[in-house]
């Protein structure tokens, strides 16, 4: 899978749980940019990513999302995508 | 919460109901009143929770006990959670073995969230939280 197509995936994933437009997601979002990203939205977040990609966080895993790029980095590393320019 | 063989032979048993508040001293004579609890005053700080908690027991059998939550800091896990909305946070279980526990909901596919950690609260006791499918918070308290 492309890794654009994994980071463009993640953020419309992230718009939909953190209830803001996928044009304010970028990779550097984090809970100290999107308003609606607290500790049980993100759990939210890391459900829907499962679902989307079929794959399972272990909780050292869902402690290194602290921005969208951290969590494409991981999705990559799960669904076997490249790294992201 | 669907319960499964597995878990009722884990003893699974209610503890308390989590809630989030900016202040456990503000909240906690309101909280009190309003559900006829009892506060003996005691307010434990957890650092590795980076939380302040209070338990406030029922004065009638049955009612569950309420646990206040109050952040500690801007990093605390339930900051961001209380500047969204605060309130209802999480349900605790008492089990016989965290392991079976997290076994059983690894099964089901539950969101391990914190593998088990020893807990100030509860005099070392160790705890869990899982995230269950259903959208809950689930707080599991080895006896």
């Amino acid at each position: 899978m492309m890794a654009s197509t994994i980071f463009a995936q993640v953020r419309r994933i992230s718009a939909d749980v953190f209830q803001v437009p996928a044009e304010r997601i970028t990779a550097e979002s984090s809970p100290e940019t999107v308003e609606g990203w607290d500790s049980v939205q993100q759990l939210n977040l890391v459900l829907a990513l499962e679902q989307e990609f079929g794959v399972q966080f272990e909780p050292e895993e869902m402690e290194q999302m602290k921005t969208v790029g951290a969590i494409v980095e991981l999705v990559e590393g799960k669904v076997g995508g490249q790294v992201r320019a | 919460m669907a319960e499964t063989m597995e878990d009722i032979d884990n003893g699974l048993r209610f503890h308390h109901v989590g809630y989030v508040v900016p202040s456990i001293r503000d909240a906690a004579e309101n909280f009190a009143r309003s559900m006829a609890l009892e506060w003996d005053g005691r307010i434990i700080h957890d650092p590795r929770q980076t939380v302040l908690v209070s338990f406030f027991r029922p004065r009638a059998a049955g009612n569950p006990v309420i646990e206040l939550v109050e952040p500690v800091g801007e990093e605390s896990a339930v900051y961001r959670f209380l500047k969204r909305c605060g309130g209802l946070h999480h349900l605790c279980y008492e089990v016989d073995s965290l392991e079976k526990q997290l076994e059983s909901c690894k099964a089901r596919s539950d969101l391990i969230v914190r593998r088990p950690v020893p807990a100030l609260a509860f005099d070392g006791r160790r705890i869990a939280w899982v995230y269950t499918r259903t959208k809950l918070l689930v707080e599991y308290l080895e006896k």
